[in-house]
């Protein structure tokens, strides 16, 4: 296995809030390596936005704090030891992301072409070859028309023109993700990009973000709570819980062998087209409280197997099989 | 929907005990308010001085330990004609506010509520109002009717209802729609009952936090329409009066002008601070819970 | 719908508005009044002048009648004659006004240019000292009454350092620049008169400073709490994920979106510093419409002052007027209805 493009250990991360401390990463591994579509999979509240936002240090650092000990490992270096100055020239170009709501993401002043520039400029300014030239305003212009086709807009030109409120769901959102593109990022943290779409248009902006990937040969860290898409676009899976993560595995291995008590109340409860008469379990208990969280593993308070080990330490990532890590004292 | 929950009040005091400038404003507040109640129960009688009587060989003094705000061209106390001036200020404040706030608000309430005609009607009218500077309107309608106390405390009130209205009447139309108003409908209550006694209650929090902020806006510009002259008569002793009567005599005597001009300040600046607090306190976005 | 037809109709919308001034000014003038004839031709009058005062403003017909004829003189420029100086009221505004614009630019830009970056700060470091300092500095200008702001500069900067004028517009010891504008640091600009400009420099700073101080702690709160907004909004989050630099997601993104509000509120802080400058002009002897009202008032001159009080009203609502239009130039959002 060739060296990962963003390797995560033993991140933790904490909130200040009035009503105590919220421990909303508790220790996570998990690696991205390239050309490759990773899933972050999880309830809401289990801390996976968190996550993505830590890679990049825009969880907002007053009250949040990384825990010493965290390493975000990227090119070389660790990003959770870079001063916010250092961590603004990774992002975008080295690591890119995209959220949940395109509507409120998206600045409603400035044009999608004024938007999608910013990243091109950006770009070229990091880039400092040796012909010093600086690209004229049409060639910029270009750029953010060859950014707008890459997401499949076609008719790049007027929707340049055009402000974030003027565009449909969609188009926001393919605008989103040709900004993030324009500066060219080795990754792409992608927070529930589809969630807040149609079925439909989510359907299409997965098609595209998959051929984009084999296209630009980004790698992708796509955050959901949804297994439908997960199954779509991943290539391998992180199932997330409570600010750990307790499953990981090909996406194929992960839909038919399940191995944490978990991921497998997950899977149970999707309800199927083809076992219409399958008993839809649901999972007991709710999301544990993230200032006072259970004992042990965090799971143990559902979990029907829960045996004397589970309640006083928490289980490690364990790799069983090739590509198939999970933390359970079952295994 | 009790006004007074009791969780609502003990959640207010903490908030505002930690806010220290808060807390400081309501320290003077009370301190004026104090002061006023005093003042107008013994009249001169605790003062250093009486704030009427001249005297022509201790004019124009600076300040000293026999008078602790120096004397004016006449040759008063200037400490005991700011004691004695500070019940007035008080009196114009509450009752243009008051007076605003129960005509403003009843009328912003039933034409909130009632909407249509009524509603589109008061809009427009206070839309009118509104568009006058309120000191500007205040000075044309004070020197129609003339100079003194009560007749500038009616121009004021003729500029500062069309607030209370329009806070009134967006509160009511944030009710109006509520699922319990429709409730109260169903069980047959007439509107203008419905208004009385589930709308004004509702609103009134709000309204009185508003009230509390708009005091020091009120001694503001009661105080410019004394400075012009239209407000209380000498030998009264207002403070923006005081003022303007000691403008000439500011390069020799500063005292007579600057100090009673600061005495404003202070009174403005305290409710300020401790409106500002009560606003804070009772919005649920800032607040702890 | 594009910026011109936004324009149209809010200008349109105003018509109504117009009319309910004029009609509340005119109520005041010939209602609540309770002589008006006498008012009107003053106190020292004769009875002749009074009989004939009352046949010119047809104070005895009804008054439906009597607003029409109102109507018709304010619209062709017969705002009354004062009885104080015998010259007609819209002469007089027209001559003082320059005078107060002037003060209120030189006041505004002094505001903006110390307020706009200490709220922006203010905001950026919330809860720390400079925050603290910058609201409660700005909450004490706020609530200092003009007066004592501009008595205070007086005192301090002309009687007791004497480094600066204590009140007028230009020094009689010289000539005026030649007019152009009418506002004379323009007119010494535009003329090349540096001696000029120096003079009508050294006698604006005081009120233009006074009145600056006034109204700069209320840009700085704006700035301050429309800062605060936007700097929650989703879209400061993918500036800074876009890998733009701290300074360039504040100025440009962050504030861009919180100069929308700061502009709608730059009207409400118009009024209030009219309202300011009518004292301050008044304390500094300066020849603007603010000084004119309070003077009118002294002398009890009641066509003055109304027609003060319609031209203040039709500042502020043109000002307005303005701030919407501008609102929809910076947020695209507000063009659509």
């Amino acid at each position: 296995m060739s060296e990962p493009l963003l390797s995560i250990e033993n991140v933790r991360l904490e909130f200040n809030t009035e009503q105590g401390t919220v421990h909303a990463l508790r220790g996570v591994d998990l690696s991205v390596g390239k050309n490759e579509v990773v899933g972050l999979v999880g309830e809401s509240g289990c801390g996976k936005t968190v996550l993505g936002l830590a890679v990049l240090g825009l969880n907002p650092m007053p009250p949040a704090r990384l825990l010493d000990g965290s390493q975000i490992l990227f090119q070389g270096r660790n990003l959770a030891e870079l001063t916010p100055h250092e961590l603004a020239l990774v992002r975008g170009t080295g690591i890119s992301m995209i959220f949940q709501e395109p509507a409120t993401s998206l600045n409603p002043v400035f044009t999608i072409g004024d938007q999608i520039s910013e990243s091109i400029r950006l770009r070229i300014q990091r880039q400092r070859n040796e012909d010093k030239s600086t690209p004229s305003s049409s060639e910029i212009d270009e750029q953010v028309y060859e950014a707008l086709r890459l997401v499949r807009i076609a008719d790049p030109e007027r929707i340049a023109r055009r402000y974030p409120h003027e565009l449909s769901g969609g188009m926001k959102q393919r605008a989103m993700i040709a900004m993030a593109m324009a500066a060219k990022p080795s990754l792409l943290i992608a927070d529930e990009p589809t969630t807040a779409l149609d079925v439909t248009i989510q359907a299409q902006i997965l098609r595209l973000m998959r051929d984009l990937m084999n296209e630009v040969k980004t790698s992708i860290l796509f955050i959901t709570h949804d297994l439908g898409v997960i199954a779509e676009i991943a290539d391998r899976v992180a199932v997330m819980y409570a600010g750990h993560i307790v499953e990981e595995a090909p996406v194929g291995q992960l839909f038919a062998e399940p191995l944490h008590p978990y991921t497998q109340g997950l899977l149970a409860s999707l309800p199927r087209l083809s076992d219409l008469d399958r008993e839809i379990k649901q999972l007991p208990g709710s999301v544990p409280d993230a200032i006072n969280p259970p004992s042990g593993c965090s799971f143990h308070p559902r979990c029907e197997f829960a045996r004397e080990e589970c309640r006083t330490e928490s289980p490690k990532l364990k790799e069983l099989k090739a590509g198939h890590k999970v933390a359970c004292y079952l295994y | 929907m009790s006004l007074f929950d009791k969780t609502e009040l003990r959640l207010t005091g903490v908030y505002l005990l930690r806010n220290k400038l808060s807390l400081a404003g309501g320290a003077i507040v009370a301190a004026y308010l104090a002061l006023t109640v005093v003042v107008t129960l013994t009249g001169k009688f605790l003062l250093p001085y009486d704030p009427y009587v001249q005297n022509f060989a201790q004019t124009l003094l600076p300040p000293n330990s026999a008078h602790f705000f120096g004397t004016d061209d006449l040759g008063r106390d200037i400490f005991s004609r700011v004691i004695a001036g500070a019940p007035i200020e008080a009196q114009i404040a509450f009752v243009v506010v008051l007076i605003s706030l129960a005509f403003g608000g009843s009328l912003g309430a039933f034409a909130g509520y009632l909407g249509g005609m009524a509603e589109e009607l008061l809009m427009r009218i206070t839309d009118v109002f509104l568009s006058f500077p309120a000191l500007v309107l205040a000075m044309a309608v004070a020197i129609a009717i003339g100079p003194g106390l009560t007749n500038s405390m009616m121009a004021l009130l003729v500029v500062w209802w069309p607030w209370y209205a329009r806070i009134a009447r967006g509160e009511a139309l944030a009710i109006k729609n509520s699922q319990y108003m429709e409730a109260a409908h169903a069980a047959g209550l007439r509107d203008v009952q419905i208004v009385v006694r589930h709308v004004l209650p509702n609103i009134l929090m709000p309204l009185l936090v508003y009230a509390t902020l708009d005091i020091s806006n009120v001694i503001l510009t009661g105080s410019i329409l004394s400075f012009i002259g239209l407000g209380a008569q000498p030998p009264q002793p207002e403070w923006g009066r005081m003022v303007f009567d000691g403008q000439d005599y500011l390069s020799g005597a500063w005292w007579m002008s600057v100090l009673p001009a600061l005495a404003i300040f202070v009174v403005v600046l305290a409710f300020s601070l401790f409106g500002d607090g009560l606003r804070d306190a009772f919005d649920p976005k800032l607040r702890r819970r | 719908m594009g910026l011109l037809k936004f324009c149209l109709k809010r200008i349109i919308s105003i018509i109504p508005v117009l009319i309910g001034v004029t009609l509340l000014t005119f109520l005041i003038s010939r209602v609540v009044v309770p002589n008006p004839a006498r008012a009107w031709a003053g106190l020292k009058a004769s009875q002749a002048t009074v009989q004939a005062i009352a046949i010119r403003y047809h104070l005895h017909d009804p008054l439906y009648l009597q607003y029409y004829y109102y109507l018709r003189d304010l619209l062709s420029g017969d705002w009354g004659t004062s009885p104080v100086n015998s010259q007609p009221v819209l002469d007089n505004l027209t001559a003082f006004f320059p005078a107060t614009l002037e003060l209120a630019i030189v006041a505004i830009i002094i505001a903006a240019a110390l307020g706009i970056p200490l709220g922006v700060y203010a905001a950026v470091h919330q809860d720390k000292g400079i925050d603290h300092a910058a609201r409660l500095f700005s909450l004490g200008t706020y609530c200092a009454p003009p007066f004592l702001m501009a008595l205070l500069m007086q005192l301090i900067f002309s009687y007791w350092f004497r480094i600066l004028p204590s009140g007028g517009r230009f020094s009689p010891l010289y000539p005026l620049p030649h007019k152009i504008t009418g506002l004379l640091i323009l007119d010494s600009i535009l003329s090349g008169n540096l001696q000029a400009l120096g003079i009508a420099l050294i006698h604006i700073s005081l009120p233009a400073l006074s009145l600056a101080l006034l109204t700069f702690g209320l840009i700085t709160r704006l700035t301050r709490s429309s800062m605060l907004e936007v700097l929650r909004q989703d879209y400061v989050r993918t500036a800074r994920a876009k890998g733009l630099v701290e300074r360039v997601v504040i100025f440009k993104h962050a504030l861009r979106n919180g100069l929308t509000s700061i502009v709608t509120v730059m009207a409400l802080l118009f009024a209030f510093m009219l309202s300011g400058a009518i004292v301050i002009e008044y304390i500094f002897n300066w020849p603007g419409i603010g000084r004119y009202a309070v003077q009118s008032i002294l002398s009890l001159d009641l066509p003055a002052v109304m027609g003060t009080t319609l031209v203040f009203t039709l500042i502020i609502i043109s000002v307005n007027l303005l701030a919407d239009i501008a609102y929809a130039v910076l947020d695209p959002r507000i063009r659509l209805d």
